[in-house]
């Protein structure tokens, strides 16, 4: 039995991101964001950071639509790198500091994460 | 970056709105709010979605209007037009269609079964023996007036409009013609109720004086910049009852790894333009054709506001709910990403965003509570601010011609 390829050659070392961050949309990973502590946002992303350069160029060659399940979760972890993303390079903080609280916010309407744009 | 003149005296280019303070009355008192919702409110056009939203016969969608405690339903019917009703079943008064969206020959409503077609008329009631004297060609769904600019679907919630949408958005709107509205096809959506007046809603975004103070690590870095160190605007201009802000800022190489990535990743260009416009700019976007222009924001009165940046755009709407409450209704449209990278580009982008307007809604809540609370009478308004100064004169100027149409002077 071979070992199934989660993730594209050169992000083996990622899958252990797959459980926490592979979410379904926005809202998901916004959820996610405000519901983690400060050290676990830094984790991922600094887990993240040394092959996202990398990860960008290997989902330049795949269109919307058409990715295979590897390509699919790469990008999932990078969508959810953008959420965490201001979270560590903004504010230091899992919530924006002094902010509206987002639980205030409904989310009506969301851009599909994988599907071919048209 | 070293052409820029920051603009001083914006105010005084203005000389109806004075320079002196103003009463925050406006913001406060509950007469003066209903006097605004009779004035203003219902005599405006209200925008409720795209045409993209209603491409085939058909195809509906239902917008609820908050202000007005009702909900209006577009569809576009075999003849290819588009129609607005009140979503109003005429038997009973139940909603006639219950869901957001979706594709219908005709709208049945979840009650007694009563249904329509795609022009509104009553098709069909359920066991109409039962009646008396029922007269059908009555009871057709209401329509509510219906027009559309630049792809955007308003409906007008008075009786007969005052005036055609083309004229209501006026050389504001005449002076964005050939804005490739139609490629923001990739749209996002959430809403809030803030516990404050509506115009402190639209004036959060209309001002750049907080910039500094209030974003400094989201917007600062990009708009604050050696020639603009306190992110001046490159300019306001006032057309009739509405006025644009165009904006400055510069994509410095950020220390911000993801941020850059994203940055460089975008489908088209964002707020922080790292690429020039792929069409032939209208006049009134970028209207100094200044070289570090990043984004307009066009607001018209009373509270429909678009931030147009060269390769997405974004509606603020406010809808106001009593004089210290209202809802803000925010749509993001992006062109579509082709590539997975792309994709990574756009969801920064509507990241940035919303955390950036997380940090404006606070401050607007605690202003409210001060004027509540008698604490401040007056504001005085920085030159930067000269947006607010307007929007605060069009509501004057607005409810003194509805007391004289009513008084008959």
């Amino acid at each position: 039995m071979t070992h199934e390829t989660l993730l594209p050659p050169g992000f083996e070392s990622l899958e252990p991101c797959l459980v926490d961050w592979v979410l379904p949309d926005s809202a998901a990973r916004s959820n996610k964001r405000q519901a983690s502590t400060i050290e676990e946002l830094r984790a991922f992303y600094d887990a993240m950071l040394p092959h996202a350069e990398a990860a960008i160029d290997y989902l330049r060659n795949y269109k919307l639509g058409a990715l295979p399940p590897e390509a699919e979760r790469l990008l999932k972890l990078m969508l959810s790198l953008a959420e965490v993303a201001p979270a560590i390079e903004w504010y230091n903080a899992p919530k924006v500091y002094d902010g509206f609280d987002i639980s205030r916010v409904r989310v009506i309407a969301q851009v599909p994460d994988t599907a071919a744009q048209r | 970056m070293n052409d820029f003149v920051s603009p001083t005296n914006l105010t005084l280019q203005y000389p109806e709105l004075g320079t002196g303070p103003e009463s925050t009355d406006i913001y406060r008192d509950p007469a003066i709010y209903d006097k605004e919702m009779e004035a203003i409110f219902k005599r405006s056009w209200h925008m409720v979605g795209r045409v993209n939203q209603v491409a085939e016969p058909g195809d509906f969608f239902v917008c609820d209007l908050p202000t007005f405690r009702y909900s209006v339903l577009i569809c576009r019917d075999k003849s290819g037009a588009i129609n607005g009703f009140h979503n109003v079943c005429q038997h009973r008064g139940n909603v006639v269609e219950h869901r957001s969206s979706g594709k219908n020959a005709v709208f049945m409503c979840r009650f007694h079964g009563w249904s329509y077609d795609l022009t509104g008329k009553l098709l069909r009631v359920r066991d109409e023996a039962g009646f008396h004297n029922l007269d059908k060609s009555k009871l057709n769904l209401k329509p509510v007036p219906t027009q559309v600019w630049q792809g955007f679907i308003f409906v007008y919630v008075g009786e007969e409009p005052a005036q055609s949408l083309e004229e209501y958005m006026g050389q504001q709107g005449r002076d964005i013609d050939g804005y490739p509205f139609e490629l923001g096809t990739q749209m996002y959506q959430y809403e809030t109720e803030v516990q404050c007046n509506w115009k402190l809603l639209v004036d959060s975004y209309s001002e750049v004086y907080h910039i500094p103070i209030l974003h400094p690590q989201s917007l600062s870095p990009t708009m604050m910049v050696p020639d603009n160190p306190n992110g001046h605007f490159l300019g306001t201009w006032i057309k009739g009852p509405h006025r644009t802000n165009s904006h400055m800022s510069c994509f410095t190489p950020t220390n911000h790894p993801i941020q850059k990535l994203a940055y460089e990743n975008q489908a088209s260009p964002s707020i922080v333009s790292a690429q020039a416009a792929d069409f032939k700019l209208p006049k009134g976007l970028n209207e100094s054709r200044a070289k570090n222009w990043s984004v307009d924001l066009h607001v018209y009165f009373p509270a429909l506001s678009f931030v147009l940046a060269s390769g997405m755009y974004i509606t603020h709407q406010v809808w106001p709910l009593a004089a210290n409450r209202c809802l803000y209704r925010k749509r993001g449209y992006m062109r579509k990403a082709e590539t997975a990278a792309q994709r990574f580009g756009q969801e920064n982008s509507q990241v940035e965003f919303r955390d950036v307007i997380l940090e404006d809604l606070n401050t607007l809540e605690r202003i409210q509570r001060s004027i509540d609370a008698g604490l401040i009478k007056e504001f005085n308004f920085h030159d930067q601010e000269v947006a607010l100064r307007h929007q605060a004169y069009m509501v004057r100027e607005t409810l003194k011609r509805y007391d004289a149409e009513r008084t008959g002077k």
